[in-house]
């Protein structure tokens, strides 16, 4: 027998949601500087 | 799933430098693609979930009115991943969280911490999972004395960015309605944090507040990212995989291109920022050597994050117009 009913996700599947960049994927860039720079080229953290 | 849909015509003008009314209009135009992307989940759910139509229509029309709680971008954020992972609990308990929010932010401009006592319950771990990506840091609220302080510098940098380079200080403003002061002792270094997930929040490390310069500066590095999380509505830069890494030129670690992007970006904000306080005159004599001396180092980093870019970057529209605006100003000195 074959299951018919369409879940949650896979309507879901081809819409355009904010924020996503694919639905497992969530854009985000989180701000980098401080002390990884610090380490890199020894001078003092871009702000 | 691009945020095509959401994709306005660029901005007539050039959208480099900073702008407290395009800043509004972005806002405005991230929170409408939220309403369209909730009333698309919303369209979505089966019977198995409990969707009161009017409580629905209520939180959509919040969202369209005017700027919105981080909590409601963070809430639809893990909605989204809990409909994608068919965890249908989890969604029904976020879903219900959703509908329970007023979503209209609580004020025009708060100085908080990483607690559950200013971000509501459960709210602290959940901004510490949204802001972490691919290599972790451990993040901490600051004590109240560490507050006062931090908020006293705070007040310095936005009195001297109001004096000296105003469009910068009203634009944070206008992209930001929560800082959220964090200590990070341990664990991997940063700065600060943003996350489109956390929409209208930076966070904000109290070690880069030293003093009123450094706080001007760093409040204008946060402030970039947004404006770019903003421009892209949602979307990406580039359209280079995550799984390619490349120098970054603000951290020792390798880095996907979407964040080698965000950083060149931001050190051309961060060069817009430090020559206008530098030209202003509003500088002591030892914060002028500070800031020229800061203008070499995010120069030199400016000018190798570019060279990484142009030779990999495979662009979006957005990560397109706003590197050429960038590249615009920073060739014109």
């Amino acid at each position: 027998m074959t299951n018919m009913r369409v879940s949650v996700r896979d309507k879901l599947a081809g819409a355009v949601l904010i924020g996503f960049d694919t639905l497992a994927r969530v854009v985000r860039t989180p701000a980098s500087r401080a002390g990884e720079a610090i380490r890199k080229d020894g001078a003092k953290p871009s702000a | 799933m691009a945020s095509e849909a959401f994709r306005v015509a660029r901005p007539p003008s050039d959208s480099f430098a900073p702008d407290p009314i395009r800043a509004a209009k972005l806002d405005e135009a991230v929170r409408l693609g939220l309403a369209s992307s909730l009333r698309t989940v919303f369209e979505s759910l089966d019977d198995a979930f409990t969707l009161e139509a009017r409580a629905a229509e209520r939180l959509l029309d919040g969202i369209a009115a005017g700027p919105v709680k981080s909590r409601i971008f963070a809430v639809y954020v893990d909605l989204v991943m809990a409909l994608f992972q068919e965890r249908p609990a989890d969604a029904a308990i976020l879903l219900e969280e959703l509908l329970a929010q007023d979503p209209a932010v609580d004020g025009p401009f708060r100085i908080l911490t990483l607690d559950d006592r200013d971000l509501g319950d459960g709210q602290a771990e959940r901004y510490r999972r949204l802001v972490n990506d691919d290599v972790q840091f451990v993040l901490e609220p600051v004590s109240p004395a560490q507050h006062s302080e931090a908020r006293a510098v705070l007040g310095a940098a936005f009195d001297l960015l109001e004096a000296a380079a105003p469009k910068v200080g009203d634009e944070v403003r206008a992209l930001f309605h929560d800082v959220v002061l964090v200590t990070n002792a341990e664990g991997r270094g940063i700065g600060g944090a943003s996350s489109f997930a956390l929409w209208g929040t930076v966070l904000l490390n109290i070690d880069c507040l030293s003093d009123r310069l450094t706080a001007a500066v760093a409040l204008a590095h946060e402030a970039a990212h947004a404006h770019l999380f903003g421009l892209a509505l949602g979307g990406r830069l580039v359209e280079n995989s995550d799984d390619d890494r490349y120098a970054s030129p603000l951290r020792s670690d390798l880095r996907p291109m979407e964040g080698i992007a965000h950083a060149v970006y931001v050190l051309g904000r961060m060069i817009f920022t430090l020559r206008a306080l530098r030209a202003s005159g509003r500088l002591s004599l030892e914060e002028s050597e500070q800031a020229r001396a800061q203008l070499g180092v995010d120069r030199g980093a400016y000018d190798d994050g570019l060279a990484t870019v142009l030779r990999h970057a495979r662009f979006t529209p957005a990560g397109a117009g706003a590197f050429e605006d960038l590249r615009r100003y920073m060739e014109g000195d």
